[in-house]
């Protein structure tokens, strides 16, 4: 049999661990430092403490560095440390609308309550690679910085649309919508706990709570696919989205003093939030009337924020009649998929064997039966 | 020696010593020598892994159990219901058969039973053989333990369901015991 099992070594393995560490830690050029990645690869930073559902910039940076740059990598290391942290207390629940805000639009509205403030992006800019020579652009840094010394919040007054002083907790335009009667108020008067998926893994039919949290943490490159598949691929539902609100700023989380029992603010995060406006066509649904979902993500990530909040209006009228829901819960986990993907790689020496076996077997059965 | 809250970074030194141990069954793993030096170190097992969200009990080292309550948040529960047992001896028969060992559907709620030893060197020699194991992997234990691992071989009989042990000297080194693991006389 020209198929013969294999034996991996223990040995064999921790070469290939030493290699990847002295490769890594030898490398010819400077020293990698962790202000460097957090303030040049900040998004990057983001996305990996949003996947991995830990607030730890520090720790991204340090998780980015190890796995060179590859961010499903660092999500995976991010949360196996995570996964051995201990929980101390439970956060205060906190108001979305105690949000400061740094960038806030609205697409749906020109004039809104508060204002639209464009904040730091690159929507309306072509993209021209900037091929300058690292002298030029060092020399561009530190103008800048001096022109930006005496007037620190000049950019924001730059990108604020309307030239009044940006408000930090505008009005969201649902309120508005509201007032209007035009919104579907699906608000419920219960409070119920929050689904936990860090200890359950959720599965459908799974409660909004679930859904969000899952679609949160998931891989954004997966949501993406995932939205562009729903709104123009095979499953049919072409529909009108407009969003209501993209913001992205910060918010304190607060816990009870283990003492005195009162909230305390242990850290801030920042956050970006969408409300994704949907216009009710099915026959079933009140056409008076729109509906809206809801994304909420770790840092500045509106790719991930705004598909999160059409998928979630999107699964609500879907009501399990597509497989969306368990596609979302099952399939868009960075850690659930690339782990599933990359143990391929790993040992499959039996199976496989069987499998040669059963091959045989079968020709061996068709020749005697030919015979 | 009193106890204090671990720092992250320690926990998850404790936490590596612990899986090293479990990974390895039978190997001889240090726990950290600073932590060893400045707290019974049978209690640095319970303050890295206990929580808010986790129970426990020290059913003969109710002193032990206040204060790892205290500084972990962790719940103080019975024998049968805990998900983590410490025993400062060996415990007996009717104690291993009494604590929790999951479901073939939850396996994981099976307990994690810390063992306290003087010290990994004993009279009577056992055989170690399973997932992990190096080949000849063999654990010294006392004629008290022998006891002891005769009702873990029970509680074990029926995978996925079971206990996972560590058994914690008095100078602080760990050997793991997984629910995977088949321990036999020499």
């Amino acid at each position: 049999m020209g198929y013969v099992s294999a034996r991996g070594g223990l040995d064999a393995i921790r070469a290939a661990e030493r290699l990847v560490r002295r490769l890594r830690l030898t490398s010819e050029s400077s020293w990698l430092e962790e202000d460097q990645i957090l303030e040049k690869l900040r998004l990057l930073v983001d996305r990996v403490m949003g996947e991995a559902g830990l607030w730890a910039p520090r720790l991204a940076a340090k998780a980015l560095r190890q796995s060179e740059g590859d961010a499903t990598e660092a999500v995976h290391l991010l949360r196996a440390y995570r996964s051995t942290l201990p929980r101390f207390a439970y956060s205060e629940p906190a108001d979305a609308d105690d949000v400061s805000v740094e960038r806030r639009i609205v697409p749906a509205f020109q004039r809104v309550p508060g204002s639209q403030l464009l904040g730091r992006s690159v929507d309306y800019t072509a993209r021209f690679l900037e091929r300058q020579s690292d002298d030029l652009a060092r020399e561009e840094a530190e103008k800048l910085r001096s022109e930006a010394s005496g007037t620190p919040d000049d950019e924001r007054s730059e990108a604020h649309a309307d030239g009044d002083t940006p408000q930090r907790s505008p009005q969201r335009l649902l309120e508005m919508l509201r007032e209007m009667d035009l919104v579907v108020d699906r608000r419920r008067a219960d409070d119920p706990e929050p689904f936990d998926i860090t200890r359950t893994p959720a599965r459908p039919p799974a409660a909004r709570s679930a859904l969000l949290s899952s679609m949160t943490r998931a891989d954004t490159g997966a949501l993406v696919n995932q939205w562009y598949r729903n709104i123009l691929g095979p499953d049919g539902y072409l529909h009108e989205v407009t969003l209501g609100e993209v913001r992205h700023g910060a918010i304190d989380v607060e816990v009870r003093h283990p003492v005195t029992g009162l909230p305390v603010c242990v850290s801030s995060v920042r956050v970006t939030e969408v409300e994704a406006i949907e216009d009710l066509e099915g026959v079933d649904e009140d056409r008076t009337k729109f509906d809206v979902g809801y994304g909420l993500c770790f840092g500045h990530n509106e790719r991930k924020a705004i598909a999160m909040a059409n998928l979630d209006i999107a699964c609500h009228r879907d009501a399990g009649r597509t497989q969306l829901e368990q596609s979302l819960l099952l399939t868009t986990d960075a850690l659930d998929s690339a782990g599933f993907l990359e143990h391929l790689k790993l040992p499959h020496y039996v199976t496989f064997r069987s499998m040669i076996e059963r091959k045989f077997a079968m020709r061996k059965a068709r020749n005697r039966d030919a015979s | 020696m009193t106890l204090s809250a671990l720092s992250s970074r320690d926990s998850t030194l404790v936490f590596r010593s612990l899986l090293t141990s479990l990974s390895s069954p039978g190997e001889k793993v240090p726990m950290p020598t600073h932590l060893c030096e400045t707290m019974p170190p049978r209690a640095l097992p319970l303050l890295a892994l206990t929580d808010i969200e986790t129970t426990f009990c020290a059913p003969d080292d109710p002193d032990l159990e206040a204060e790892v309550a205290e500084l972990t948040g962790s719940r103080v529960v019975s024998v049968a219901d805990a998900n983590f047992v410490l025993c400062s001896t060996p415990p007996p028969h009717e104690l291993v058969l009494h604590v929790g060992r999951g479901t073939p559907l939850h396996p994981e709620l099976g307990c994690r039973l810390i063992v306290c030893t003087e010290s990994h060197e004993g009279d009577v020699a056992m055989r170690l053989t399973g997932p992990g194991t190096r080949p000849n992997a063999n654990l010294s234990v006392s004629a008290s333990a022998d006891e002891f691992i005769a009702a873990r071989n029970i509680a074990v009989a029926h995978p996925p369901s079971g206990i996972d042990c560590w058994l914690v000297s008095a100078n602080g080194v760990v050997v793991g015991l997984p629910r995977t693991t088949l321990v036999e006389k020499r």
